[in-house]
């Protein structure tokens, strides 16, 4: 969490091993990146990393299953086994009735989703969403916090939300506060400091988020 | 303890070049835990 201009994409990027940290060492799985060269690291991001954007990054050219395939053909996976696999991820993220769609054909929300089952195809360990829910509205930006909430914790995977975006925190198992470059400190994502934060339509129509309302998969976190 | 999955150790980046030049991370270290939602 952070204000524009904290760092946070920065760290995603070097997390993400996109860009190269001037001192300092990144090691993913156990294992350190310093001195890879860059086919090392483009191996790495296929076979461990699944970013998930803003702005979704899809092909348009491409149906919603091809978007997530692509992921599995450029590992090299069979194409019987990419389509099986392509197909669950997209249940798995509520879209088994939009698979032959376009990305013009989708909502903001629905390819946001394809977006993330397309990071999660591969098996990656680590999932790096760079302000995922930016251009959504309150209710899709909703969903697509609980489907990432879920990937961390049914999959056991590792996710990291870059964002300054205050609704998202009941969905958190942490919260890492930066600024000007910096971490300012760390907090359970469960406490919260006791606040209660507003999140979806029925947010907006209420005026208040119950605590009993929150994301079941953040407020049952141990 | 979830095992870490991604590990970074006192990490600076340093964009741009001369006068222009920023220092966007200044000593950021941080672990990901698998099974777990980061913000």
């Amino acid at each position: 969490m952070g204000p524009s201009g904290s760092g946070k994409t920065t760290l995603l990027s070097v997390l993400g091993c996109v860009l190269t940290p001037t001192q300092g060492t990144i090691s993913v799985l156990g294992h350190s990146t310093a001195g890879a060269g860059s086919g090392d690291l483009a191996k790495l991001r296929r076979d461990h990393l699944g970013f998930v954007f803003q702005s979704y990054h899809l092909f348009p050219t491409l149906t919603a299953m091809d978007n997530v395939r692509l992921a599995l053909d450029v590992r090299g996976e069979r194409p019987k086994r990419a389509i099986a696999r392509a197909q669950e991820v997209l249940c798995t993220v509520g879209l088994s009735h939009k698979m032959n769609a376009f990305p013009r054909e989708l909502s903001g929300g629905e390819q946001q989703r394809v977006a993330i089952a397309r990071a999660i195809v591969g098996d990656a360990s680590v999932i790096l969403a760079d302000e995922p829910t930016g251009a959504l509205d309150s209710k899709s930006g909703h969903d697509i916090m609980t489907i990432l909430a879920r990937i961390a914790k049914d999959s056991a995977r590792g996710v990291l939300v870059v964002t300054h975006d205050p609704r998202a925190l009941p969905f958190a198992d942490r919260i890492i506060d930066m600024e000007d470059g910096c971490i300012l400190g760390e907090k359970p994502g469960i406490e919260n400091n006791g606040r209660v934060i507003q999140f979806g339509a029925e947010a907006e129509a209420t005026g208040k988020r119950p605590s009993a309302e929150r994301p079941v998969l953040a407020s049952t976190r141990q | 303890m979830t095992r870490p999955v991604l590990e970074a150790v006192d990490i600076v980046k340093v964009l741009g070049k001369g006068a222009g030049q920023v220092q966007a991370l200044k000593g950021v270290s941080l672990s990901l835990a698998s099974g777990q939602l980061t913000l």
